[in-house]
């Protein structure tokens, strides 16, 4: 009330020292009345209005509330002011009134209101824009509907600038799913529900427009959830969402695309450009020649012309790889390899046949099928050296060929230990540490070998097939038993004779030549 | 186990590893530099497997494969090359050699033919 009483009276000291200097030009203007003196005394005549409505401030008061209801009756604000000293501070009913006075009836907050009349009272200051009622506004109704992940909408869009940094070849433009993935989100109907405004006057709800989009192939629904039922890529416009399991890449494989690594099948219609690499847990499809660097496919790979390696060419073939050719390649395919035309200077691998169709012919390089090799020709007059190996499983091969490797190093180094311990060097203890050490690696790498050797899966009954011609200088290896082609020969096959432990030529018949 | 090997091979490096590796398999191992005194220990004793290097002074490998095939037909003779298609191998084979073992030697070949 003090702090109150105090501002009002030096308003009021402030106020009338003005007036009263402006008074003093009234004597003046009264001779000369123009519009611009009119407009002088109308201030003069205001100022002194407000200056005596502040005056009123000194009078004792009761304490007093106003409340203001915004044009839309959605919300009310109040100012409190507390009593002159002595008077009676506003009470709830003051308030109460106030409110009923303006109509106000809905979404009053007496918590705030209670709290502004204590605050006012107590501390005797002015508690203004109190919001003390708001109005309700109505819930609309909306339809069940779908809201696909903003992740997953997202991703293609998202440029983090840290990708600056990295290697482009590892940016895939493709947003891909898992099986099991959460692609879209349920939202059950929202019944609509009426408002208020603080007048109590109804706000009628609206029905609201709801996403019609709906999940297409490859997901499946479960509880609230869209799920993936399948590895793929997320494709999506404005009427569907679903999860492709083929990638068709229309272009080359480049910066644009990125190493491609994708969980199901691709086709590549373009080239693959030097350096990138493709990664497929389904089927590969080649339109054109594949230039490989880095071919990776869980099942089949096709490749409707050529497949060339260059020099680090490397494929790897989960399934049957067919090519019209293949050329200067490493690969690896757990079923068969099927060419049309040739296999030239590579290295083939297949789990099962190597067959070359009615011109196929293999020159240099080598070819390991374990169950045989089929070809029209084998090798040249004048060419590189070719080598076929059939019989036994590569991959226990390369494994005891890996063992091999390593077990000549610790050989050599066990000779160096030895002459360094009867040379009687400094550090014999540790010297004979070492050749415990070494020792045991051996003897570890050893029973590995050993058990391996098992898994080598002979197939004494592979054979390599030459319909036509076969040259000398070829290698053949059936079940580790060797044979060097000394001359030309004919339509001829090699098969190992188990009695004699050697493989023996023989000439095809009519059939198998047809064949 | 008590499988006997004989290595003829006139580079000790060679000699030594094989010696090493397949002693630490548990068989018997001899080796041999001089292809003529090889030879003769594989013609007066028995072994399950004779491991000889195609390439040596003075002798080669064909010609100790024959020498001793000659002697012991049953016997199981593998030639070491660096070479599968070198002349002197292919005569190896020619002569009776079971098959050719890539330098220093392919340990899967030399298991394989003394498994039981």
């Amino acid at each position: 009330m003090k702090r109150s009483k105090d501002f009002a009276t030096e308003d009021l000291i402030h106020s009338s020292e003005q007036f009263l200097e402006e008074l003093g030009d009234v004597d003046s203007i009264t001779e000369e009345f123009t519009g611009q003196a009119e407009e002088r005394i109308s201030n003069a005549v205001r100022q002194r209005f407000i200056s005596s409505e502040d005056a009123v401030l000194d009078i004792e008061i009761d304490g007093y509330v106003e409340i203001t209801v915004s044009e839309d009756e959605m919300k009310a604000e109040a100012n409190f002011y507390p009593p002159s000293e002595g008077r009676k501070p506003i009470d709830v009913y003051d308030v109460e009134n106030a409110l009923q006075s303006k109509g106000v009836v809905h979404g009053i907050d007496w918590d705030v209101i209670k709290k502004a009349i204590f605050q006012c009272n107590t501390e005797q200051v002015p508690i203004t824009d109190v919001l003390i009622a708001s109005g309700t506004k109505p819930i609309h109704e909306i339809p069940e509907h779908l809201i696909v992940e903003e992740t997953l909408l997202s991703q293609k869009k998202s440029l983090d600038l840290e990708s600056i940094r990295v290697d482009f070849r590892q940016k895939s433009p493709f947003v891909l799913v898992k099986k099991g993935d959460v692609l879209a989100r349920l939202f059950p109907k929202q019944e609509g529900v009426q408002g208020a405004t603080i007048l109590g006057k109804a706000l009628p709800y609206s029905s609201e427009k709801a996403s019609k989009i709906e999940p297409g192939n490859n997901t499946e629904k479960e509880e609230d959830r869209i799920v993936a039922s399948c590895d793929g890529r997320f494709e999506h416009n404005n009427r569907s969402f679903w999860v492709n399991e083929v990638l068709t890449l229309e272009r080359d494989i480049d910066y644009r695309t990125g190493n491609i690594d994708f969980p199901g099948d691709v086709i590549i219609n373009g080239q693959i450009k030097d350096g990138f690499t493709v990664n497929s847990g389904g089927s590969v499809y080649c339109n054109t020649t594949m230039d490989a660097s880095e071919v990776i496919s869980a099942k089949d790979l096709v490749v409707r012309l050529g497949l060339i390696g260059r020099q680090t060419g490397r494929v790897k073939v989960g399934g049957t790889l067919k090519a019209k050719f293949i050329e200067n390649c490493y690969v690896e395919a757990t079923d068969s390899v099927i060419v049309d035309v040739g296999i030239l200077n590579s290295a083939v691998h297949a789990g099962n046949k190597v067959e070359l169709q009615k011109k196929g012919i293999i020159v240099g390089g080598t070819i390991h099928a374990q169950n045989g090799v089929v070809a029209t020709q084998l090798g040249t007059a004048m060419g590189p050296k070719t080598e076929i190996y059939c019989g036994t499983n590569f991959p226990v091969e390369q494994k005891l060929q890996w063992i091999r490797d390593k077990n000549v190093e610790i050989a050599f180094k066990l000779k160096q230990v030895e002459r360094k311990l009867a040379s009687g060097s400094e550090g014999r203890e540790k010297i004979l540490e070492l050749q415990q050490k070494l020792k045991a690696a051996l003897h570890k790498l050893n029973e590995a070998a050993g058990s391996l050797i098992f898994q080598l899966d002979r197939n004494e009954e592979a054979e390599i097939v030459v319909r036509d011609r076969v040259f000398p200088g070829v290698y053949i290896e059936i079940c580790h038993v060797s044979y060097i082609v000394s001359h030309s020969m004919r339509s001829v096959s090699f098969r190992l004779d188990k009695a004699k432990g050697k493989i023996v030529p023989e000439p095809l018949s009519l059939k198998e030549r047809i064949v | 186990m008590d499988k006997k090997i004989l290595v003829i091979d006139d580079e000790r490096l060679i000699l030594d590893a094989v010696e090493t590796i397949l002693e630490d398999f548990g068989y018997q191992v001899e080796c041999f530099e001089n292809p003529f005194e090889g030879e003769r220990e594989a013609i007066e004793n028995n072994y399950d497997l004779i491991l000889v290097d195609v390439r040596m002074p003075d002798r080669n490998g064909a010609e100790v494969t024959q020498a001793i095939l000659k002697a012991k037909p049953d016997a199981t003779v593998l030639i070491i090359t660096a070479h599968p298609t070198h002349p002197l191998a292919k005569k190896a084979l020619d002569v009776g050699a079971k098959a050719l073992l890539k330098k220093p030697f392919e340990i899967s070949k030399v298991l394989d033919f003394l498994r039981d």
